[in-house]
């Protein structure tokens, strides 16, 4: 047997139904075979299922015990750890969420995951140093609606039409976990990195326009049109403001 | 200037009075939060489960359960599941 046909029937095995392998897997007495792959087959679960817990907390705790496992189950059928790093394992779990519950009573799942996800991202983000704001001052006094602030790469945005972060404080702290009317409306979140942890905070529509742009490499003058377009109201300075009190912005 | 570009370029001015403000913080946010990590999640606590799974039989499938039961229930939504499901 070729050694990828031998890694084939035996990842098949994983993944699917248990098969006879006692002429792949050598026989050496003790513990038979078949137990012997199950143990393997129950580690690659457990472990992955551990791993999408530690990083999706609030999901497994709103799916249940049981339901999570199962879903666990059927997440990793569709996407196999691609990486010998179980940091990764979560990456595509919100979108296979979005696709799973899509149009159902449990449809704001994608949402919540989108942003226990982005805390996993802003933890691991890399580091820079922050804005320099007399340079700034210097560079974009001439042309500032054509000015360009760059964004702290730990700083992630997400927005929902549901309330995504009550719901997450929700789940916090000790004790029974209370309830959160979804119907509450809409909720946008800015994840950043500080010296004390992953910090959560609602924004307004518009201030998460203004930032959402500006992270996508666009002009002030640009990102402030998608800001205004939302609230003709919006006060850029107070907010560029408290971005700069925040550390939002890097050199 | 158009209006819109007074109001940007008054903006990036007030930011550049708020760096005379805080002249005497050397050091940003940023810098001190460099390789912050939380408890539980580093590689080793993700990765320690060779023995987690060693129950030589998976759970059966029928242990299985087709809608969600944690703390969904509590979040004003239906109980009913998903059409997908």
């Amino acid at each position: 047997m070729r050694l990828a046909d031998l890694q084939r029937r035996f990842v098949a095995n994983l993944y699917g139904e248990p098969a006879d392998l006692r002429d792949v897997v050598r026989d050496e007495g003790g513990i038979a075979v078949a137990d012997r792959v199950a143990i393997y087959r129950n580690n690659l679960r457990t472990g992955f299922e551990k791993a999408l817990a530690l990083e999706f907390p609030v999901i497994a705790t709103l799916c249940g015990e049981a339901f999570f496992t199962r879903l666990a189950r059927e997440f990793q059928q569709a996407h196999p750890s691609a990486c010998g790093d179980l940091h990764y394992v979560g990456e595509p779990f919100p979108p296979y969420l979005r696709q799973r519950f899509d149009g159902g009573d449990h449809a704001y799942f994608a949402d919540v995951a989108t942003l226990e996800w982005a805390r996993e991202q802003a933890a691991r983000a890399a580091d820079a140093p922050p804005l320099d704001l007399a340079k700034l001052g210097a560079h974009t006094a001439a042309d500032a609606a054509g000015s360009r602030i760059r964004v702290h790469p730990a700083v992630r945005l997400t927005g929902s039409r549901w309330p995504v972060l009550s719901i997450w404080e929700a789940h916090q702290g000790p004790g029974e976990v209370r309830g959160v009317d979804l119907g509450a409306g809409a909720e946008q979140v800015l994840v950043r990195r500080a010296a004390n942890g992953i910090l959560l905070e609602r924004i307004t529509a518009a201030e998460l326009a203004l930032l959402a742009g500006l992270q996508r490499d666009e002009t002030l003058g640009a990102a402030y049109e998608s800001a205004i377009a939302i609230d003709p109201g919006f006060d850029v300075a107070a907010s560029l403001q408290r971005c700069v009190a925040r550390g939002l912005f890097c050199g | 200037m158009s209006p819109k570009a007074i109001i940007l370029a008054a903006a990036l001015g007030s930011l550049v009075s708020l760096a005379t403000a805080n002249a005497g913080d050397e050091k940003g946010e940023t810098e001190k939060c460099f390789g912050v990590a939380e408890a539980g999640k580093n590689g080793c606590a993700t990765a320690s489960h060779s023995c987690a799974g060693q129950a030589t039989t998976a759970k059966d499938p029928a242990e299985w359960v087709k809608v969600p039961k944690g703390s969904c229930e509590k979040m004003g939504g239906k109980l009913t599941g998903p059409a997908t499901m």
